[in-house]
C-alpha cells in the first residue's frame, strides 16, 4: 500500500490526506488566507511608528485605513463564511447595505466629529 | 438561503444593534478625544490581535466542517468542529487574561466612557461567543452523529439537517464579524 509515496500518507490515513488537499483548494481557504493577511496588515499598521503625533494626517489616513480594511473583512465574511454570495439578491443587499451605512457613517463621524 | 430565514432575523437584527454601537462610539469619542486616545493607549493591541486570529481561523473551521458535512464524507466535520471550539476557547482565555488585568490596574467600567463602552462592548460580544461555544458543542454532536450513519440520510431529511447546521455556523461567523470591527474601533483607532 502507497509504496514509495510521500511520507506523509504513512502518518496520516490518504483519505484524510486526500480530503484535506481538496478542502485547502476551495475558495473558502482563498478567503480566510487573505483575512489573516489583513488582521496581520491592521495589527502592524495600528504599531505606533514614531512617524507623527496622533491625530495628525498621517494618522488619520492611517486610521480611515484600518476601518475599511475591517469592513473589507466583514463583506468576505458575510460572502464566503456565510456563503451570502449564494444566497438570493435581497439578502446580498440587505448586507451590503449594512456594510456601506455603518462604514459610511463610522469614517464621517471620525472625519467631521462636530456636524 | 445559508441557514433559516429566522436565524436570518436574528444575526440581521443583532448587527443593526452592533452597528448602533459602533456609530454612538465614534460619535461620542470626537466630542472628547483626549479622553479615548489616552484611555485607549493603555489597550494591549496584542490581545485584540490574537483574538481576531482566533476567531478568523475558528470560523474556517466551522467553514470546513460544513463543506465535509455537505459533500457526504462527514469524517472530518467532527475535528473541525473540535478545532473551531478551540479557538473559542483561546479566544475567551486571552479575553480573561485582559479583563483581569484591567481590572487589577484597578480600571473597571466606571473609570471613564471610554473604558464603559470597552466593558460594554467587549462584554457583550464574550456573551455571544460564549452562547456561540454551546452552539459548537451542539454542532459538533450533530457532526459525530452524522458520521456513525456514514452521512446518510433521506434526501428531505438530508436538507433539514444541513440547515440546522448552516444556521449554527452562520451565527458563530457573526460572532467573528463583530469582532472585526470591535477590534479597529476600540483598539487601533488614533
Amino acid at each position: 500500500m502507497a509504496h514509495g509515496r510521500f511520507t506523509v500518507d504513512r502518518a496520516i490515513p490518504t483519505f484524510v490526506f486526500n480530503e484535506m488537499m481538496s478542502l485547502f483548494l476551495k475558495p473558502v481557504s482563498a478567503a480566510w488566507l487573505l483575512l489573516m493577511l489583513a488582521t496581520c496588515l491592521s495589527w502592524w499598521l495600528g504599531q505606533d511608528h514614531d512617524l507623527s503625533a496622533p491625530q495628525t494626517s498621517d494618522y488619520r489616513l492611517i486610521s480611515s485605513g484600518l476601518i475599511l480594511i475591517a469592513f473589507i473583512k466583514v463583506r468576505i465574511v458575510i460572502f464566503y463564511f456565510m456563503e451570502v454570495r449564494q444566497a438570493p439578491l435581497a439578502l446580498k443587499l440587505v448586507c451590503d447595505t449594512w456594510v456601506l451605512l455603518v462604514c459610511g457613517a463610522i469614517l464621517y463621524l471620525y472625519w467631521m466629529p462636530h456636524f | 438561503m445559508p441557514g433559516e430565514v429566522g436565524i436570518w432575523v436574528f444575526i440581521l437584527g443583532d448587527m443593526v444593534i452592533f452597528g448602533l454601537f459602533f456609530i454612538v462610539f465614534v460619535y461620542y469619542r470626537g466630542l472628547d478625544l483626549e479622553l479615548y486616545l489616552q484611555s485607549q493607549a493603555t489597550l494591549n493591541q496584542n490581545y485584540g490581535a490574537i483574538n481576531t486570529l482566533f476567531l478568523l481561523a475558528s470560523s474556517w473551521f466551522v467553514a470546513m466542517a460544513v463543506d465535509d458535512m455537505r459533500s457526504k464524507t462527514t469524517r472530518l466535520a467532527p475535528r473541525f468542529f473540535v478545532l473551531a471550539m478551540l479557538c473559542g476557547l483561546g479566544f475567551a482565555v486571552v479575553k480573561i487574561i485582559e479583563y483581569r488585568e484591567k481590572i487589577t490596574a484597578g480600571i473597571t467600567l466606571t473609570t471613564n466612557d471610554f473604558y464603559m463602552y470597552y466593558y460594554i462592548f467587549t462584554g457583550l460580544h464574550f456573551l455571544h461567543v460564549l452562547i456561540g461555544m454551546g452552539v459548537l458543542v451542539f454542532l459538533w454532536f450533530k457532526a459525530r452523529a452524522a458520521v456513525q450513519r456514514k452521512g446518510e440520510l433521506p434526501v428531505g431529511d438530508k436538507e433539514k439537517e444541513m440547515m440546522l447546521i448552516e444556521s449554527g455556523t452562520s451565527y458563530w461567523h457573526m460572532v467573528d464579524l463583530l469582532w472585526i470591527v470591535l477590534f479597529p474601533l476600540l483598539y487601533l483607532m488614533k
